[in-house]
C-alpha cells in the first residue's frame, strides 16, 4: 500500500492530542440538583473511573481522525493482477511415441501457473510426421502474439537459445534411427559413382545394409560408430531415369522415411499459391510469369518448373482448381547448378529469420524438396504461409516479422521470393548428372532428439503481467467511513438528550401516579 | 430579590400557555355548573353557615329561614340570617428558595402558581399570591379580577429563586396572615429539614387548599449512569456519588419516604397533596387545581 499525499498523516498527530484532551478535560459532569439531602446518605466516590471507562464519544472522534486522515493521504493498493500469458509451442517431430513426455511436460507448466495465468498452447503441425520443425519457425511461433513468458517443447535443444524464448528439451535418450542424409552422383568416365551418406543416430555401433537398384541390385554392409555417418560408394548407370538406393538396419529404426532415397531425371513441378483473391490471379500470374521470365536471375531446373496459382480457398486437391501456367518461357537461359554441393551462383538463401532485417518476405527453411513434389502455399491465418508440398513436406514462408504482413502481390521482391524459394528446393535436390532426389530428407529429420531439461519453474517466476495491476484508491470508503463518523458524533448527544427526555417523561408520569394523587 | 423590568418572562409563560390561561376562568365556570352551593364563590346574602342574627319576618322571605323556636319562645316570626359564603380570598404562597430553581423548576413552579391565581379568580374571588424565603412570607400580588392576571405573572418573572426558606419558621408566620376559611395553596418543593409537623400550625383554621409539592425526578427518580458531581443549589455543596442503578433506587426511596411524611401531614390538616413534575403539562395541572381544590 503506497499513500499519494503521505504529508496527510500529519494529521494522525491529532488522535494523542483527542487522547490528552479527553484525559484531561472530561470530567465527571456537575449537576446542579434542587438540594442533596437524598444523597448525603451514599457513599462519596473518591477515584474517578477516568483511565478504564469506555467512551463511545471518544472511540468515534479518533475513528473519524484516523479515516480522514487516511483518506486526505490517498492510499492506493493494487488491484487485481491481470495474469500471465505463456504461449508454448509444441513442435512436432517424427517420434510418435513422445505424446507422453509432451503431455508431462505441459502439466509442469501449468502447475506453476497461478489462478489468473493463461496458457497458451500452440502445436507445430507438421505435413510429415518424419520430418520436424525448424528452429526459426519454432521462434517465430513463439515470438508470435504478446505473452509473458515464451516456451517451446523440443526433442532438442537450440544451437544458440535465444534470451526470450526458453527451450524446454523433451528428447528421448534411447531412441535410435539410421538414415540416408545425402545422396550424390558424379559421372566418372563410361560409369556413374554413387555415394550414399548414412547416419547412424543411436548410441551404440549399428550394422546397416544399403542397397542400390542400379546396373543390378547392389549392396554393402557397412558398420557405423554412435552418432557419426558413414559414406557409401557404389557404381551407377549414368543413363539410368532412376535409381533406387535404401537401406536395411539391424538395429531399432524410429523413422523409416529416411531409408529409402529415389533418384530420378523427372522435372519439378512447382505450384505457388499467394492466397489472392480471385480478381488480382490475372496480376499474380503475371508478376509470376515475370518473376520466372526475368533476366539475369538464376533458376534451378526453372525450364523443367511449372508454376501454378491456386485461388484462394484451397484446400487440399490440387487437380481440379490448380491454374497452371507455363512457367519456362522459350529460350529462357537455363543452367544446370551442378551437384548438390554446389553453390548458387547467387546471392544466399536466407533461412533464418534472425538475419532478416528487412521488409521483404523470405521463405523459411526453404529445406530439401523433392524434385518432382509439388510446391503448394496456402495462407494460414494473418501472418504465415506455409508452403505444403503434395507429399506432405513443407516450407514455411513467413513476412518479416518488423511488418507483420505478406508480401503484396505487386511486390517488386516477388521475383526474388521466387527465386529464394526455387533455390532453396534445387540447391540440395540435385544429385548430379542430371538427377534429383526424391525422399530424400534433412540431416535434421534424420537425427532424433537426445537432449531432456524439464521444465524449470524458476524461468517463469520473472514473468511479467502483460496488463500492469491499476492501483485502486481507498480515498472515497476511507472518507465517507470518516464522515459517517463525523455524523454519529453529532446525532450521540442528540440521542442521548432525547433518550433522557423520555426518561423524565416516563418518572413524570410515576410521579403523576403516585396514590397520594 | 431581584428586580427585573415589568415583562412576562416568555420562556416562564409562552404563548401555548398564555393561551390557557385566558380560557380558566370559562373552563372553572364550566366545570362548576351544578356543583353544590357553598363549593364556589356567590354575590350577596345567602349561604347557610356563616350565621348573621335574626330579623323580622317579612313578605317574600323564605320560609325554611323562619326560626320556630324564636317564634316558639318569643311568639314573633323571626328569620335567620347568615353571610354570604363565597370563596373570598385564595392565599397561594411560593417557595422562593434557591431550591425551586434547578432541573426546569422555577419555570413549573412559576406556570403552577400562575394557574393557581387564575383558578382563584376565575371563581369570582380575591387572589393573594406571595413568597416565603428566609422564614419571611412576603406579599408578591394581590388581584380580585381576572384580568389582573398579568400582574401576577409579571411578579413570578421578577422572581429567581435564591436563598433558603426555613419553612419551620416560615409557616407559623404564614400562619398569622391566612383569613379563617381561605383556600390555601403551598407551592414547594418540601426540600427542608424542616419537620412536615409544622403544617399543623394550619389547623383549626378552616383552610381548604393543597400542598403542591413539586418533585423533580432528577432526585426523586434519578437515572442510574455514570459518576456525576452533584451540587446543591442552595449551598452550593458539592458531592461525588457513582449513581448506579442501586444508588438511584436508594435515592429514589428516600425521597419517596420524605414525600410520604410531608403528604400524610398535610392530608391531617385538611389540605390535598398534589405532586407534580416539572414535565407535567399545564393543562394536567390545570384540570386537578379546578377538579379537586377550587
Amino acid at each position: 500500500m503506497s499513500f499519494v499525499s503521505p504529508w496527510a498523516l500529519i494529521g494522525l498527530l491529532a488522535v494523542p492530542v483527542l487522547w490528552w484532551l479527553h484525559r484531561r478535560l472530561r470530567r465527571p459532569p456537575v449537576r446542579e440538583l434542587p438540594s442533596l439531602m437524598f444523597l448525603l446518605d451514599e457513599d462519596e466516590t473518591k477515584a474517578l473511573p477516568r483511565g478504564r471507562r469506555f467512551d463511545v464519544e471518544l472511540v468515534v472522534a479518533l475513528a473519524a481522525t484516523i479515516l480522514l486522515a487516511l483518506g486526505a493521504a490517498n492510499p492506493q493498493i493494487e488491484g487485481d493482477d491481470a495474469g500471465r500469458v505463456v504461449r508454448v509451442v509444441v513442435a512436432g517431430g517424427p517420434d510418435r511415441q513422445r505424446a507422453f513426455r509432451v503431455q508431462r511436460a505441459l502439466e509442469g507448466l501449468r502447475a506453476a501457473l497461478g489462478p489468473r495465468d493463461e496458457l497458451i498452447v500452440v502445436n507445430e503441425p507438421v505435413g510429415d510426421p518424419d520430418t520436424r520443425p525448424q528452429e526459426a519457425g519454432l521462434l517465430s511461433a513463439a515470438r508470435a502474439g504478446s505473452a509473458s513468458a515464451r516456451f517451446v517443447i523440443d526433442d532438442r535443444l537450440p544451437r544458440d537459445e535465444p534470451p526470450d524464448v526458453r527451450w524446454i528439451a523433451i528428447g528421448d535418450l534411447s531412441a535410435r534411427n539410421q538414415g540416408i542424409v545425402a545422396v550424390s552422383l558424379r559421372p566418372v568416365e563410361q560409369h556413374a559413382e554413387l555415394f550414399v551418406n548414412v547416419l547412424n543416430d543411436s548410441d551404440r555401433k549399428e550394422t546397416v545394409y544399403v542397397f542400390a537398384d542400379a546396373r543390378g541390385e547392389q549392396d554393402v554392409v557397412v558398420e557405423i560408430p554412435p552418432f557419426s555417418m558413414r559414406p557409401v560408394r557404389m557404381g551407377s548407370d549414368p543413363e539410368a531415369e532412376r535409381i533406387d538406393v535404401w537401406l536395411s538396419p539391424e538395429g531399432k529404426d524410429r523413422v523409416p522415411s529416411d531409408d529409402r532415397v529415389v533418384l530420378t531425371r523427372a522435372p519439378v513441378p512447382v505450384y505457388v499459391d499467394p492466397a489472392l483473391h480471385a480478381r488480382v490471379v490475372e496480376r499474380t500470374q503475371a508478376a509470376l510469369v515475370a518473376a520466372v521470365s526475368a533476366a539475369g536471375v538464376r533458376y534451378v531446373r526453372a525450364a523443367d518448373a511449372k508454376l501454378a496459382v491456386v485461388p484462394r480457398g484451397w484446400r487440399g486437391r490440387t487437380d481440379a482448381t490448380r491454374l497452371e501456367i507455363e512457367a519456362a518461357p522459350e529460350g529462357a537461359a537455363v543452367e544446370p547448378i551442378g551437384t548438390g554441393t554446389d553453390e548458387i551462383g547467387r546471392g544466399p538463401v536466407v533461412r533464418d529469420l534472425a538475419t532478416a532485417g528487412t521488409g521483404w518476405v523470405y521463405p523459411v527453411g526453404a529445406r530439401v524438396l523433392q524434385p518432382d513434389e509439388d510446391v503448394l502455399l496456402a495462407r494460414r491465418g494473418a501472418t504465415t504461409w506455409p508452403v505444403v508440398t503434395r507429399t506432405g513436406s513443407r516450407v514455411r514462408l513467413v513476412p518479416d516479422p518488423l511488418r507483420g504482413e505478406p508480401a503484396p502481390v505487386d511486390s517488386p521482391f516477388w521475383p526474388l521470393l521466387i527465386d529464394n524459394l526455387l533455390a532453396g528446393a534445387g540447391a540440395q535436390r540435385v544429385v548430379g548428372a542430371g538427377f534429383r532426389a526424391e525422399g530424400l530428407l534433412d540431416v535434421e529429420s534424420s537425427r532424433l532428439g537426445r537432449d531432456a531439461r524439464p521444465f524449470d519453474p524458476a524461468t517463469l517466476a520473472a514473468a511479467e503481467p502483460l496488463d500492469a495491476a491499476s492501483p485502486r484508491s481507498l480515498r472515497t470508503p476511507l472518507v465517507c467511513l470518516g464522515v459517517a463518523c463525523l455524523l454519529l458524533l453529532w446525532a450521540l448527544p442528540q440521542l442521548r438528550r432525547r433518550l433522557a427526555r423520555s426518561a423524565k417523561t416516563h418518572a413524570a408520569a410515576g410521579l403523576a401516579a403516585t396514590p397520594h394523587a | 430579590m431581584s428586580k427585573a423590568p415589568t415583562a412576562i418572562d416568555p420562556e416562564l409563560f409562552p404563548g401555548s400557555f398564555l393561551r390557557l390561561l385566558s380560557i380558566v376562568p370559562a373552563a372553572v365556570r364550566r366545570l362548576h355548573a351544578g356543583v353544590a352551593d357553598g363549593r364556589r364563590a356567590v354575590r350577596g346574602e345567602g349561604g347557610r353557615f356563616y350565621f348573621r342574627g335574626h330579623r323580622e319576618y317579612r313578605p317574600g322571605d323564605d320560609l325554611r329561614r323562619v326560626d320556630w323556636n324564636v317564634e316558639a319562645r318569643l311568639g314573633r316570626l323571626q328569620v335567620r340570617q347568615f353571610d354570604a359564603q363565597k370563596d373570598l380570598l385564595t392565599e397561594v404562597w411560593v417557595d422562593g428558595s434557591a431550591s425551586m430553581g434547578p432541573c426546569g423548576g422555577r419555570a413549573a413552579s412559576a406556570r403552577a402558581a400562575a394557574l393557581c391565581c387564575a383558578t382563584g379568580l376565575g371563581v369570582g374571588g380575591r387572589v393573594r399570591m406571595g413568597l416565603l424565603r428566609e422564614g419571611r412570607a412576603t406579599t408578591l400580588f394581590e388581584g380580585s379580577e381576572p384580568g389582573h392576571m398579568r400582574a401576577a405573572l409579571e411578579a413570578l418573572s421578577r422572581e429567581h429563586p435564591e436563598g433558603l426558606t426555613d419553612l419551620a419558621e416560615a409557616l407559623p408566620r404564614l400562619r398569622t396572615q391566612l383569613p379563617r376559611g381561605a383556600r390555601f395553596l403551598l407551592l414547594s418543593d418540601c426540600l427542608s429539614r424542616a419537620d412536615p409537623g409544622v403544617l399543623h400550625a394550619f389547623a383549626g383554621r378552616g383552610l381548604r387548599g393543597a400542598l403542591l409539592h413539586l418533585r423533580v425526578p432528577e432526585i426523586h427518580a434519578p437515572s442510574p449512569g455514570r459518576t456525576i458531581v452533584a451540587r446543591d443549589a442552595e449551598s452550593a455543596a458539592q458531592r461525588t456519588v457513582m449513581l448506579d442503578a442501586r444508588a438511584a433506587a436508594r435515592i429514589a426511596a428516600r425521597a419517596k419516604a420524605h414525600a410520604d411524611l410531608w403528604a400524610h401531614h398535610a392530608r391531617q390538616v385538611g389540605l390535598l397533596y398534589l405532586p407534580f413534575a416539572p414535565s407535567l403539562s399545564p393543562e394536567r395541572l390545570l384540570r386537578r387545581l379546578v377538579l379537586e381544590v377550587a
